[in-house]
């Protein structure tokens, strides 16, 4: 398990340089939500190898507050700052 | 047995999402890097957490990784969605042939 654990996290780093070199503003709010989605799915493979149901809940609340920043990010720019 | 094959389904679903990274570096426009970054990420985490189910067997544990699954199922073809209508109505537009 711990084998996993490695290779999700350098797939995490791989994503974030995608933040930092994106041409346009919206590739930057992709990697955003990738590094997110990744994050969760590290959060469930490390609640597996503890063996404790308790960082599950961490991962659903996580979800939810990804996906509210990125969608109230997209229309804050889609709408040009108002 | 059944064990065998959920550490199976893992790490296919790890090879998946690496190869969802990598379409995301692959592609040199904004609408099929998001492609990439819709399907194939959604595809890799539906597999690695029924891989866990198998895994940890019939339980409470199971149960609340059902939920997670149901709630990434929703949730992650509606921030792409949302990101590439963003864009498309910020007036993004398509660069014909750029090599």
């Amino acid at each position: 398990m711990i084998s996993t654990l490695v290779v999700m996290i350098l797939l995490i780093v791989a994503v974030t340089f995608r933040v930092f070199i994106g041409p346009t503003v919206w590739d930057r709010i992709l990697g955003l939500n990738l590094v997110t989605t990744k994050l969760i799915m590290v959060i469930v493979l490390i609640a597996v190898m503890k063996g404790q149901s308790m960082l599950l809940d961490i991962a659903i609340v996580y979800a939810m507050l990804g996906f509210i920043g990125v969608t109230f990010l997209s229309i804050y720019i889609q709408n040009r700052g108002d | 047995m059944i064990t065998s094959i959920g550490y199976g389904l893992v790490w296919m679903g790890i090879l998946i999402i690496a190869i969802g990274v990598l379409g995301t570096y692959r592609f040199n426009n904004f609408y099929p890097r998001i492609l990439a970054a819709a399907l194939i990420d959604t595809m890799g985490n539906i597999t690695v957490l029924i891989g866990v189910m198998l895994i940890k067997g019939l339980s409470f544990f199971t149960f609340k990784v059902g939920i997670i699954l149901i709630i990434m199922m929703a949730i992650n073809p509606l921030s792409t969605h949302s990101i590439a209508r963003s864009a498309y109505f910020s007036g993004y537009k398509v660069r014909k042939e750029q090599e």
